[in-house]
């Protein structure tokens, strides 16, 4: 006689009437088969130097929103030269053009220091510094190599 | 270096001990069940530290770790008839079975997980925080909106071009995290793998629930590590990955259990998943739509169901309505909080409604066309590994076979799509620079809700959940003993 009742199916009925079927079992093969490649094939290219960041995001955007490297540094040393709550003016290759990166990035990395203006680097800048204006806001000097000088007009 | 991630892993210990009471009441916990309770103890505890701080109350590190304990603790002590027996977890001492597949399935899509993760960490560490949005939106605000314990928001108009109307749910979470100490980009860049990973946990446990098969559930969790979510390096630090946990989080919690809608079994106390879908919101404006949208499908199987539709289990006339009530209350009264901070506190920004969106919906439609174009090519991108080729099939084969909740959840997701793309219609902001700009990134934010609903695919539809139903005498693996006992009675 069967020890299964009538009311009482036998235990573990019900996980197998859940059990994925074949296709969702195929399918869990090929989509496991294919993250391993994948995982594979970009474990490879990130361990290379520099590694290559492909993704849709990384190759749309990533040139356009990191556009100089190492920020963090960058804005460390301006910020280690700076009086606390200090404006800034940001003199920098193609600081009006990119106004919004360096507008943000400030507002990132020196929340304390508003930005006060905003003016192009030029070569010719490096010899004949401008002259910061006395009381105004401190002159960030930054050059494409990521050199800074803060100019003040007083002590 | 050190110091910053020791308190964020003392800080994450403490928000999962708390967010158990809510999550696993008296049982063994599975590894879901701590992530899950880790994001619903942070999130309420970001709600609460938001609504301290503009109520003028310092935030110092004790006050945030009282906030983040006091929901649990209250829920410890003031809960009444916790079930203590274990729910789908993997047995003790066990892997999970045999079910779904066999062991080798179970063993390869392991596998493919633990290389997915392994891959996924060692991305994060190499790749720099480099997303605009990180540092234009959601790091500044981070960085910038508590100062010696005191929330402050006027820096928001200071900003330059940024979104000063985006919820600070996000950042405030963070700032939980870090005990109010602004992260740096080092800092940030472990905050999302600690997210990503709980996004898998939670994403794995919720289709082992929905399925009972720890094979599809390795399986969702590895291409979910794969996708454009987690992958591309533009999410670090932004909101989309919070976004799709606490939604995965509430779909863990107010999911139905293995056996269909007509046995829907809500995992915990009705209001728990609220809390997470309410906090929806809080994270993103697109929350309000998607928490919704997912609110009612948690919703459907609560509510009773035609006769027809009726199995034993379903018979529950008020209490389903008060089940209900539960459930909606949270989350519609977080929701409403959330807009109203969004509408009466912070300065107003540019919002993609701008003007008058009516009319430039109207003067854009010669562009749906185009639109559509560029959107699909977009959700053709080789970096979806197929995911939405693989959805649209699985949508036709779940309405043509009435698959009730993995359905629902699928619609939602294409819902979702169609507000995003619909969006670029009205927005003040070129459509198709729009859509370049953020519709590949926030379609990402949909993949678990996605896996998920294709998951749930696997499992009986509703006329064989029926039968299922009617060999209730097997399913004391989902069930609890009273239910159990009840429908054997009311055979």
């Amino acid at each position: 006689m069967s020890e299964v009742s009538p009311t009482m199916p036998a235990k573990g009925a019900a996980r197998q009437l859940l059990a994925p079927g074949p296709v969702a079992t195929a399918g869990a093969w090929l989509v496991s088969a294919l993250v391993l490649c994948v995982s594979l094939a970009r474990g490879d290219c990130l361990l290379r130097h520099p590694p290559c960041l492909i993704a849709h995001g990384e190759r749309t955007w990533l040139h356009w929103a990191y556009r100089h490297p190492e920020p963090q540094q960058l804005f460390q040393r301006i910020g280690s030269q700076l009086r606390p709550g200090e404006p800034i003016v940001v003199v920098a290759a193609g600081a009006v053009a990119e106004t919004y990166w360096w507008r943000a990035m400030a507002s990132y990395f020196l929340p304390d220091h508003p930005i006060a203006a905003l003016s192009d680097l030029r070569r010719s800048d490096l010899d004949r510094p401008p002259r910061p204006v006395a009381g105004g806001p401190a002159w960030v000097m930054i050059t494409a190599g990521g050199r800074v000088r803060v100019l003040r007009a007083g002590p | 270096m050190i110091g910053p991630l020791l308190r964020i892993g003392l800080v994450s210990a403490v928000a999962i001990l708390a967010g158990l009471p809510l999550v696993a009441p008296r049982r063994r916990p599975a590894a879901g069940d701590l992530a899950a309770a880790w994001a619903l103890a942070l999130g309420n505890a970001a709600v609460l530290a938001l609504t301290a701080g503009l109520l003028g109350l310092t935030l110092s590190p004790p006050a945030l770790l009282l906030l983040l304990v006091a929901p649990g603790a209250a829920a410890a002590v003031l809960g009444r008839g916790p079930r203590s027996e274990p729910e789908d977890a993997d047995p003790r001492g066990g892997r999970g079975g045999s079910t779904g597949g066999g062991r080798p399935l179970v063993g390869a899509s392991g596998a493919a997980l633990g290389c997915a993760l392994a891959a996924l960490l060692v991305k994060i560490t190499r790749v720099p925080l480099w997303s605009w949005d990180h540092y234009a939106i959601w790091g500044v605000k981070t960085r910038s909106m508590l100062a010696g314990g005191h929330l402050q928001l006027g820096f928001l108009r200071s900003l330059y071009q940024t979104r000063t109307d985006h919820p600070l749910g996000v950042p405030m979470a963070w700032l939980v995290l870090t005990l109010g100490e602004a992260p740096s980009p080092a800092v940030f860049k472990a905050l999302h793998a600690l997210f990503a990973l709980a996004l898998v946990a939670v994403l794995r446990a919720a289709v082992r629930r929905a399925t009972s098969s720890p094979a599809l559930a390795n399986t969702a969790a590895a291409f979910l590590a794969v996708s454009p979510l987690l992958w591309d390096s533009e999410a670090m630090g932004v909101a989309e990955v919070p976004l799709a946990l606490w939604a995965t989080v509430g779909l863990l919690l107010g999911g139905p259990g293995p056996a269909g809608p007509g046995l829907a079994a809500p995992r915990s106390r009705p209001w728990v998943p609220g809390l997470a879908l309410g906090f929806m919101p809080w994270i993103k404006q697109e929350g309000l739509v998607l928490g919704l949208l997912l609110l009612a499908a948690v919703l459907l199987p609560i509510l009773p169901m035609p006769p027809s539709l009726q199995t034993a289990r379903s018979r529950r006339g008020g209490g389903a309505i008060v089940a209900a009530a539960q459930l909606c209350a949270p989350a519609l009264a977080l929701m409403a909080a959330a807009l109203a901070i969004q509408k009466l506190v912070l300065p107003p920004g540019a919002s993609f409604f701008l003007g008058d969106w009516w009319r430039r919906g109207l003067d854009r439609l010669p562009l749906v066309v185009d639109i559509q174009r560029r959107c699909l090519s977009l959700l053709l991108q080789p970096d979806w590994l197929g995911f939405w080729i693989v959805l649209a099939a699985l949508t036709a084969v779940a309405a043509a076979r009435r698959y009730g909740m993995a359905l629902a959840l699928i619609a939602i997701v294409w819902i979702q799509v169609l507000v995003y793309d619909l969006t670029a219609l009205f927005t003040y902001l070129p459509p198709l620079a729009h859509l370049d700009a953020s519709f590949f990134r926030i379609c990402a934010a949909l993949v678990p809700i996605g896996l998920l609903g294709m998951a749930m695919l696997s499992r009986p539809p509703i006329r064989d959940s029926e039968k299922l139903a009617e060999s209730f005498g097997s399913l004391p693996d989902f069930m609890t003993q009273a239910e159990l006992r009840r429908m054997r009675e009311e055979a």
